[in-house]
């Protein structure tokens, strides 16, 4: 999970995707790559003994970082607020990488929610997967940025197949617009194909929620809750149609560490 | 069973044929209009006036048994399209001739008008290109051969030569370096990588399996690289990270027809899509290498052109700068509204 902008609600999808596959059936864990500004477990309402910092420093193994969440997803804590986990050295990102290696071999699904703009460290983490699902929402400014990540993207050659998500949208089919525009652009200008994978509407009884209470469990029959659980099917489909790559995520993210 | 000649021998028989199949004789060639007569009616007219890859005029002229014109016609033609030169394109606006391009002459004939054919290669007309077709049929269906009689550059060339001159690819302007270096890496992949295509369009093959494709469009050089079924992805060579993507992506094909990636990792074939994105991961290695450029310095260079923005923001954000605004006002209205008494909350 990526975007270009901040604040285009990238872990509440990411923290609400998840429990959606977890219902699906899947074996899921959400790994938050927010390196420094981390706040999945809030949004899951947990308080993990180990973080992403304690695992970078050496004190946690991978096994250890894993905690469970009430809702049915694993959850990798990022370190929020902590100011050096937003400058990560190569260093650190190979440890990540051993580390995500090892949760992909436990999980079917990870999703890794991975902090916003164009830091080599968001690259590098949105380089590692398969798949990427860009979220923007559907004014010219989050879709410029968006854009840019997209462009960022195809220009290291190892572009994962992305897919794009537009949340807060006030009107149905505002998100469809949104995303023909930004296909018409990625595809005239950088080649790049982006698969639309939906929309999700902006609801004032979700903004207003408390933290803890993903709406998927406390609003099931909201507009929100609907389509996050559609977007999570057709993510599903993705996974079915396509398959697992056969190198690993270990190995996609040294490859491009080693661009650093 | 006897057979007749696949291809039919009348003017307007083989014409059907060749207009809708211009393609094949060169690749992007595009019929616009027909019957153009430059020479008063005394020497029949040009059968097809068609648009290039490149954006050029390009004067078709169809050879049949027994046209005794045909030599003259050509020469004329030939006269004209000296004569009037780039003014063809804004003399026939509806055309979309790129400007300045200047107008060329083909002429297609079949096994019929051989010897017509070779005495029009040896006009010494400068840009002009002879072509014979070849009828011949696969699995049913009938196709037929392009046997090119001249160089693109109108050299003359003996009978004997007909089917082997590969005609030279029109390299875009500024664009000289790309092709070099790009010939020079294949050549490094393997000396049996091959091109071959046309003044506008080239395949890339080894050991018959097709590694991908480059083609020319007005200035720009495109490259696609074969790496499956659903590897549609076309790029623009532009920059040196262009080019080295493009190579990577060559490389990959390459080693993938010559079965070596057999060895790094699955132990059952996967299925087309995996092996796509298999493919675009395995890409990051060799992106990786010392001579690669790093991925801070990429970041630094990354900028979003002029044209990009104002595609972005169509037509309402070029008309002015409170687009944005007025967007935000919009969704911040609709949210009011949504957050009303009235709705539940």
């Amino acid at each position: 999970m990526a975007s270009g902008k901040g604040g285009t609600g990238k872990s509440f999808l990411a923290s609400n995707l998840a429990i959606a596959v977890h219902r699906l059936g899947r074996r899921v864990c959400v790994v938050d790559c927010d390196f420094g500004l981390a706040n999945a477990h809030l949004l899951f309402g947990v308080n993990p003994g180990y973080t992403m910092q304690h695992l970078l420093d050496g004190v946690a193994t991978a096994e250890q970082v894993v905690s469970a969440t009430p809702h049915g997803p694993s959850l990798v804590a990022g370190g929020s607020g902590i100011a050096a986990m937003a400058e990560l050295g190569p260093r650190h990102m190979q440890a990540l990488a051993r580390a995500l290696h090892q949760i992909a071999a436990a999980h079917e699904v990870v999703l890794l929610d991975c902090g916003a703009g164009l830091a080599p460290q968001s690259l590098i983490t949105v380089l590692a997967a398969p798949h990427a699902v860009v979220v923007t929402n559907p004014e010219i400014a989050a879709l410029t940025d968006a854009y840019a990540l997209v462009k960022c993207l195809v220009r290291q050659g190892a572009c994962p197949e992305v897919h794009l998500v537009v949340n807060r949208v006030v009107q149905p089919g505002m998100g469809q617009q949104a995303c023909e525009r930004l296909q018409t652009v990625s595809s005239r200008f950088v080649g790049c194909d982006i698969h639309y994978l939906g929309e999700v509407p902006e609801d004032p009884a979700v903004s207003f929620r408390r933290l803890g209470q993903p709406p998927l469990l406390s609003l099931p029959e909201c507009a929100t809750s609907r389509a996050v659980m559609g977007i999570a099917r057709a993510m599903l489909e993705l996974e079915g149609d396509r398959g697992r790559p056969t190198s690993s995520v270990e190995a996609r993210m040294m490859a491009q560490i080693r661009r650093w | 069973m006897i057979r007749g000649p696949i291809l039919p021998q009348l003017r307007e028989g083989l014409w059907s044929i060749v207009s809708h199949r211009l393609t094949l004789v060169e690749h992007g060639l595009e019929l616009v209009m027909e019957g153009l007569d430059c020479s008063g009616g005394q020497l029949g007219v040009v059968d097809g006036l068609a648009r290039d890859a490149a954006g050029a005029p390009v004067l078709v002229l169809l050879a049949v048994d027994g046209d005794a014109l045909l030599i003259a016609r050509t020469l004329a033609v030939a006269d004209f399209a000296a004569r009037v030169g780039e003014a063809l394109a804004a003399a026939v606006p509806e055309a979309r001739f790129c400007a300045g391009a200047l107008p060329r002459v083909i002429v297609v004939g079949t096994e019929a008008s051989r010897s017509s054919l070779e005495q029009v290669a040896r006009l010494p007309i400068p840009g002009l290109q002879v072509c014979r077709l070849e009828p011949f049929r696969i699995a049913g269906s009938e196709r037929f051969a392009v046997l090119w009689m001249t160089t693109a550059a109108a050299g003359v060339v003996g009978a004997a030569q007909v089917t082997s001159p590969p005609r030279e690819f029109a390299v875009p302007a500024g664009r000289e370096a790309e092709w070099r270096h790009l010939r020079e890496q294949c050549q490094r992949i393997d000396p049996g990588v091959r091109f071959d295509g046309d003044r506008h369009w080239q395949r890339i093959t080894w050991n018959g399996s097709l590694l991908g494709e480059l083609w020319s469009e007005r200035d720009a050089l495109f490259g696609r690289a074969r790496l499956g079924a659903a590897d549609p992805l076309r790029r623009e060579l532009r920059t040196e990270t262009d080019l080295r993507q493009f190579t990577d992506r060559l490389l990959r094909a390459f080693s993938l027809a010559a079965g070596l990636e057999k060895t790094s990792a699955a132990p059952e074939p996967a299925p087309a899509s995996e092996r796509l994105a298999a493919t675009r991961h395995a890409a990051a290695g060799r992106g990786a290498t010392p001579a690669g450029e790093s991925l801070r310095s990429m970041l630094a260079t990354m900028r979003l052109s002029p044209e990009e923005y104002s595609a972005l923001g169509g037509t309402a954000l070029a008309a002015g700068e409170q687009t944005e605004a007025a967007v935000v006002a919009d969704r911040a209205a609709a949210v009011d509204a949504a957050r009303s008494p009235a709705k539940p909350a």
